[in-house]
């Protein structure tokens, strides 16, 4: 029987992706003319590789992909410029993050029958800013804990450590509990790693390219679908 | 393998534990095997097809060419270096001098030559009994790769360990800070940015500094073999290597018949419009070398800054007009363009070298066409250069030939004037420690004319 429900945050719980697309596409123009240098496709292939290569190795830090950018090109950057380019990246992925419309109603309506969680990987910003999750009050409200992966000595996902963790601190088994999240890499595999019941959300309201996977991981494509949990995982 | 650094590493001082006492013969026949692998012609195009493929930098048979060359180069040498025990003694003296190794030697390595700098490098460091870990440019770290994956198998093939070379299979600036942290001690042939990384680690190193080599031609020459000598030097590798003339100053008398002699060989004088259009496209900014044109084709260089050049055309010429950052082209472009100056006071044109050194590449070198030998002196001793060469095709002959007596190396130290620890070509001489043995001798304090009897005779006692 399940007794928790953990969430992932972004493409889960809320539309982020224009605010990544538009985070990224000034970060790259920025740092793409402060190279000087004029082949954008060749730029664009190198600063892509290396994106998923840290995204692969669950970096999330901005600054280090792009200090990692510079160092592909022989040169040295200011590390007090990337910081701040880090900062407006994330302001702008903040300024473009909306909840998904179902979304506060059905953790309204799951809190009452089950614990929920949500786990996020860390914005692994230089400085004191939080993560965009801790100023949503309206939100968080509806879990019992919500975990920065990748901050305070957690690791970030898809360790399992971080997953299990989180059914630590909830008091439920494995066999009680599922998770929704939208990443392939970081949550389903980390999930299935850990050990229990994942649900791949594909929201329909995302315009994006979905890995192409053969598996029998429950997908979703919004999140009203979870107010009937039992049907989905059986 | 596997890119765990700390692995790396501990891996690395086992096998450096392995040889560290090693006789020379031993190490003689160890460094016989890399050599012999790596000059391999099916060796040098492996690794030259990969790093052409892998950066688009370079031109295949010229790499082949150096693969083969360099690795050669470093064996003549090696050939008789006492690198093992006791290898000096001055009996007078009472010393008996030895040879020690480092022990484990960081390698980073840049993508204008990613397998004859690991090739020379390694060479110098197993014939030192060190143990090295390179650290790739993430562009051609598949070539870097390989080419410690021959070097392996050479070791394997006489009993040596092979984990006195290695490479980062993925590499990443992380890494390298890393590894330059757990090293004992590292050598980089890179840029600035580069080299502020590796000092910052603390590590005991060696770095190299920008070229921008200018080159004097007087009226003493003979001026198509000149023109020739120098073209076959700027377009070899498509200006990849720092060594590669950047710029001509030629003596007014000749000027024109020069211009015309290395328009025979291949250059194209690019007109004012030409020249500005090519200067906007090779430094978008106004201030930073565009990396997209490093040793690029020169047909891909004229077709981005729309010059419209001859199918024969092997490499640009632009007329230079100031010294220093309102003049771009005086400085180190790392491609097949080349600046042009006339002079007609030697000592003048000297000066000026000084200064367009002073504004980009100081340290590096030099070169002059000339049979003045009071000219060739002159500017060695007014230029802040570790190397001059005289009348040779300069990219050849910097960093070893088998025309010259300089030691063959990738590397080139800049002196305290590029940031550097030396003015030398890196070789294995950099790559030992030495153990000052030293016994009794009769005692002998000497007196006060013999220490100052020169000063004294001319100024007195006071």
């Amino acid at each position: 029987m399940i007794k928790a429900v953990l969430f992932d945050f972004d493409q889960t719980l809320v539309n982020s992706s224009d605010g990544f697309r538009s985070a990224e596409k000034q970060a790259q123009k920025k740092i793409f003319e402060d190279l000087a240098i004029t082949s954008w496709d060749d730029f664009l292939s190198n600063y892509r590789r290396l994106r998923k290569q840290f995204h692969a190795e669950s970096n999330l830090s901005r600054k280090s992909l792009w200090e990692e950018v510079y160092w592909h090109y022989c040169r040295g950057c200011d590390s007090s410029v990337l910081e701040k380019w880090e900062n407006d990246y994330w302001e702008t992925v903040k300024t473009h993050t909306t909840l998904f419309p179902e979304a506060l109603n059905v953790l309204k309506n799951l809190s009452g029958r089950y614990k929920l969680a949500v786990i996020t990987n860390t914005q692994a910003q230089a400085g004191p800013q939080k993560h965009r999750l801790i100023q949503m009050p309206h939100l968080t409200k509806y879990f019992e804990v919500v975990i920065i992966a990748g901050e305070e000595d957690l690791s970030p996902k898809p360790d399992i450590s971080v997953f299990l963790a989180c059914l630590d601190i909830l008091g439920v088994d494995r066999t009680e509990t599922v998770y929704v999240g939208d990443d392939w890499h970081t949550d389903i595999c980390g999930v299935v790693d850990a050990g229990f019941q994942p649900i791949w959300i594909k929201h329909s309201l995302l315009s994006r390219s979905w890995p192409n996977k053969e598996t029998s991981v429950p997908v979703i494509t919004n999140l009203d679908s979870l107010l009937d949990i039992d049907s989905i995982i059986s | 393998m596997t890119d765990n650094i700390k692995e790396m590493c501990t891996r690395a001082q086992k096998a450096f534990k392995e040889v560290e006492s090693w006789p020379q013969e031993k190490v003689d026949e160890m460094v016989a095997a890399a050599g012999w692998e790596w000059q391999k012609e099916e060796t040098a195009m492996a690794l030259a097809r990969l790093a052409v493929d892998e950066s688009n930098i370079g031109v295949y048979e010229d790499k082949v060419a150096k693969i083969q060359n360099k690795t050669r180069g470093i064996m003549r040498d090696l050939i008789g270096a006492k690198t093992c025990g006791l290898i000096r003694e001055d009996k007078e003296k009472g010393l008996k001098i030895f040879a020690k190794p480092m022990g484990v030697i960081a390698n980073v390595v840049p993508c204008t030559n990613p397998e004859s700098t690991v090739c020379c490098l390694a060479l110098s460091t197993l014939k030192t009994r060190n143990a090295m870990i390179v650290s790739p440019h993430p562009r051609t770290q598949g070539s870097s790769y390989l080419t410690i994956e021959y070097g392996r198998k050479a070791l394997q093939k006489v009993g040596a360990p092979e984990d006195l070379l290695q490479c980062i299979k993925q590499t990443s600036k992380d890494k390298t800070v890393e590894l330059m942290k757990n090293c004992d001690f590292a050598v980089a042939t890179g840029g600035a940015a580069l080299v502020k990384v590796v000092y910052a680690a603390g590590k005991p190193c060696h770095t190299v500094g920008a070229g921008n080599v200018v080159s004097i031609i007087d009226e003493t020459i003979d001026v198509p073999s000149t023109a020739a000598k120098i073209v076959k030097s700027k377009i070899a590798n498509n200006s990849a290597s720092c060594s590669s003339e950047n710029a001509v100053a030629i003596q007014e008398t000749i000027y024109d018949e020069m211009i015309q002699a290395l328009k025979n060989e291949g250059g194209y004088l690019c007109d004012n419009q030409e020249q500005e259009r090519l200067r906007k496209y090779m430094w978008p900014d106004g201030k930073m070398l565009n990396r997209d044109i490093v040793a690029k084709p020169v047909c891909y260089i004229a077709e981005q800054a729309k010059i419209d050049v001859p199918e024969s055309t092997r490499f640009l010429m632009v007329i230079g007009q100031k010294i220093g950052p309102e003049d771009r082209f005086s400085g180190e472009k790392i491609s097949l363009v080349l600046t042009v100056w006339k002079w007609t006071d030697f000592t003048e044109m000297v000066e000026r070298t000084a200064k367009i050194l002073k504004f980009s590449g100081e340290g590096h070198s030099v070169s002059i066409h000339s049979l003045n030998e009071d000219r060739q002196i002159e500017l060695a001793l007014k230029t802040n250069v570790g190397r001059v060469n005289c009348n040779m095709p300069h990219a050849a002959a910097n960093s070893g030939s088998w025309f010259n007596g300089q030691p063959t190396t990738d590397s080139l130290g800049g002196g305290t004037w590029a940031g550097n620890m030396t003015t030398d070509n890196i070789n294995w001489k950099h790559f030992l420690n030495y153990t000052w043995l030293s016994t009794p001798i009769p005692e002998h304090i000497p007196t006060d004319e013999e220490l100052f009897g020169d000063y004294l005779k001319k100024w007195g006692r006071d």
